[in-house]
């Protein structure tokens, strides 16, 4: 009997239509217009900065320092020219260098400012080198010029492990999103199962199979089926998609699996113990599921380290949080403690939530459901 | 007006919480982005700032004058003293340049050694090597200073950084610089979409069912007075939802709209709600009421990322442009960011902007042409 439940149960779930859009086909869709929008994006790295130069003065030290650094491609040019060569976007920057230095740009920019940072940075050295003349005018043919005009690299850049993609906490938030939509099936297994909710209810309560069994038939199937839909969601995004999700495939099938168990048992909490019609119930689990995928960072990855550093008692009771931050954590850092933590809280969350369902489920009883039933689609 | 009630009627007891609740929701969304950003004051070059944080464990004078110097030449970022964090910080790029300042730097600065400056930050990073180029610069300075007085002169290189080079600007604000009511306005387009696409075609096709249509066929009132007054309550609806975001608008932009700039995007607001409402009128003729809250979210969401509305269109690749140029909702962006690009409003700077919002109309004839053929195919079948 166990069994024979177990199969129909995934075999209407595979007709349903709806279930099969919400479960799979959306988060796949949504996958897709995060690729499509963020896959090009990229860190703004250094590249050689087209300028233009007006200059009215000989042998001039800026233009030589400007030329000697490498960071610009410079056009010597009149001011109309340069003009010109501004305004059909041809250079970023006229450097204007005469007595005094000054810069003409078309907007602001990023590129703007690196050249208005090393003008700065040009006039200081000019300063400094004044006030050391005043100061101690022997000084600057000692070590004093030889120090600010060295090019010895004073700070040492250290390399991180992994040049992490933060657009990827998208994704891991997506597949947290769809593990926990799975509780929106729930609403309609404890539908099943309490009679005063539908006309298939009261049938199902009057059959001879015992409710538990019913339940953890329906409940198994729901489970293996969502498991299935996320599995493909994972393997859709990393070797379709190209998403990094680190080395090892079994800790993040480990981890969607404890977060599909979550999002089900869940479900079946909240839906044993609210007396909404099965719209409202589902209602409720998707604005909690939405609310916490915005904290998890679906819509911005901002969120996550803002709830990671001021809140981070809020990502300790997010079991979406959890979920996401688990695959972060595998693909940045690698299995570690913090990842082991976050699977035992999704484990011993869906744990208590079906150990509570059970209990309600057992003590529930209906004398007479006439009069109480609600109407069914026509 | 028995029919516009009917609807009204409908639309309350259906979705009106819901409606109100996405509207309350979406707006708080748009604000929490929006207040990201500023709108502009002036017309005048902004320095791009790097995001800095810096570890200082030598807590000597020097390093904490060098730790407010950079504080003042880039964003203050907060991160406690730990690998984790740092990590953090690099990965969500909530730091540019992480910067730690060693225990005895300013010692061994002083007895001419070279202490090791640690810096981490993402890799070619214009932001992070600007910011390191600046620390760079200061750490030079005060060797220089100490070499020839003695003392590595903190005020004085305050002094030397403090006149910064003439920057005049010629144009108009840059492409990668937004302003926030255009960040607000941009989320708008997914939140003014997403809940008229909610709400209507799940009204409409309560009218659209074959023995409501039967019954309508053989009532009194003509077919073109029963759709106008449909088209009314519609309106009334879509103008509701209209005047909440522009309420919000106001609310989180204040003055800055009050003016030719606030005009321009609410009228471009205004057409999008008149586009989303054929859009709605086609969901309603061409699918049945459970699909309905499918593909309202499926055009809403997929509008919002082929448009810009999430990301700046700037940023979207030439493939996604091409692709979203297609959807209403790419124009209705477009114009916004042509609004905040603009100083002057005459017949020659509005031109890009009122072509934005004449496609967005064709579109919104063409929505109404393909909903015609497809009702009348359905009338036929009644």
């Amino acid at each position: 009997m166990f069994g024979h439940i177990f199969l129909y149960t995934i075999k209407q779930q595979l007709s349903e239509k709806s279930v099969v859009f919400w479960l799979i086909v959306f988060p796949i869709f949504m996958a897709v217009l995060f690729h499509a929008a963020f896959s090009n994006i990229q860190d703004e790295t250094l590249e050689t900065i087209p300028a233009a130069a007006v200059v009215t003065v000989q042998n001039s030290d800026f233009l030589t320092a400007a030329e000697q650094s490498g960071m610009f491609e410079i056009t010597q040019t009149d001011a109309k020219t340069a003009q010109n060569l501004l305004d059909t976007g041809k250079v970023d920057v006229i450097l204007n260098v005469g007595e005094d230095i000054s810069l003409t740009v078309g907007t602001s920019g990023l590129n703007q400012s690196v050249a208005a940072v090393f003008a700065d940075t040009y006039r200081q050295t000019v300063s400094t080198l004044g006030q050391i003349s005043v100061m101690n005018p022997d000084a600057l043919h000692g070590d004093a010029l030889k120090n600010l005009t060295s090019d010895e690299e004073l700070i040492h850049e250290e390399s991180v492990s992994v040049n992490g993609d933060p657009f990827a906490v998208l994704y891991y938030a997506l597949i947290a999103m769809s593990c926990f939509m799975a509780a929106t099936i729930s609403v309609s297994i404890i539908a099943r199962l309490q009679a005063n909710q539908s006309a298939l209810a009261a049938r199902i309560n009057c059959a001879p199979p015992k409710k538990l069994k019913i339940f953890s038939a329906n409940l198994l199937a729901s489970f293996t089926m969502q498991c299935i839909y996320n599995y493909l969601l994972v393997l859709f995004i990393w070797k379709v998609l190209g998403v990094d999700f680190g080395k090892n495939l079994v800790p993040i099938l480990g981890v969607v699996t404890a977060g599909c168990f979550a999002g089900i048992t869940f479900g079946c909490i909240i839906s044993v113990l609210t007396k909404f019609s099965e719209g409202m119930k589902s209602g409720i689990l998707i604005a909690f599921t939405l609310t916490g995928c915005f904290f998890a960072g679906m819509m911005s990855t901002d969120v996550v380290y803002i709830v990671k550093t001021q809140m981070p008692w809020l990502e300790k009771i997010n079991p979406i949080s959890r979920i996401s931050d688990s695959l972060y954590l595998l693909y940045y850092y690698g299995v570690n403690q913090q990842y082991y933590r976050n699977l035992i809280f999704l484990v011993v969350l869906g744990l208590v939530c079906i150990l509570g369902t059970v209990a309600v489920l057992r003590v529930q009883r209906y004398q007479s459901v006439s009069g109480q039933m609600p109407e069914e689609d026509s | 007006m028995h029919i516009f009630r009917y609807f009204l009627k409908v639309f309350r007891k259906g979705s009106f919480w819901i409606v109100l609740m996405y509207t309350v929701i979406f707006s708080g969304i748009s604000a929490f982005f929006s207040t990201m950003t500023t709108n502009p004051t002036e017309q005048a070059f902004e320095l791009e700032q790097s995001n800095v944080a810096v570890i200082d464990r030598d807590h000597s004078a020097l390093s904490e004058s060098m730790t407010e110097f950079l504080y003042s030449k880039a964003t203050k970022v907060d991160i406690q003293d730990d690998e984790t964090a740092i990590k953090d910080a690099l990965f969500f790029r909530t730091a540019d340049l992480i910067l730690i300042l060693p225990e005895g730097m300013a010692q061994q600065l002083q007895a001419g050694q070279t202490p090791e400056l640690i810096s981490y930050q993402i890799p070619d990073g214009t932001y992070g090597m600007m910011a390191k180029q600046l620390a760079e610069s200061y750490l030079r300075t005060a060797r220089a200073y100490f070499a020839a007085t003695g003392d590595f002169q903190t005020e004085k290189i305050t002094e030397d950084f403090a006149d910064p080079v003439t920057v005049q600007t010629t144009g108009q604000a840059a492409e990668n610089h937004q302003t926030r009511a255009q960040v607000l306005f941009n989320f708008f387009v997914y939140s003014v979409m997403a809940v008229m696409l909610f709400a209507l075609p799940a009204v409409l096709i309560s009218f659209h069912r074959t023995d409501m249509r039967r019954r309508n066929a053989a009532a009194p009132m003509g077919v073109t007075r029963r759709n106008l007054m449909i088209l009314t309550a519609m309106l009334v609806i879509s103008l509701g939802i209209f005047m909440a975001f522009s309420l919000t608008a106001f609310l989180l932009n204040g003055s800055y709209l009050l003016s030719i700039r606030g005009a321009l995007y609410l009228l471009n607001l205004l057409v999008l709600v008149i586009v989303t409402l054929t859009i709605s009128f086609l969901v309603s003729v061409s699918t049945k009421k459970g699909a309905a809250v499918s593909i309202a979210q499926i055009i809403s969401l997929g509008c919002a990322f082929l448009s810009g509305s999430f990301v700046p269109q700037y940023m979207l690749g030439d493939t996604m442009k091409t692709i979203g140029a297609f959807t209403p909702a790419f124009w209705t962006v477009k114009a916004n960011d042509e609004i905040s690009k603009l100083n002057t409003f005459t017949t020659d700077t509005l031109g890009t902007y009122f072509q934005c919002i004449g496609i967005q109309l064709l579109f919104a004839i063409a929505f109404v042409s393909i909903m015609l053929l497809l009702g009348k195919r359905r009338r036929t079948e009644a």
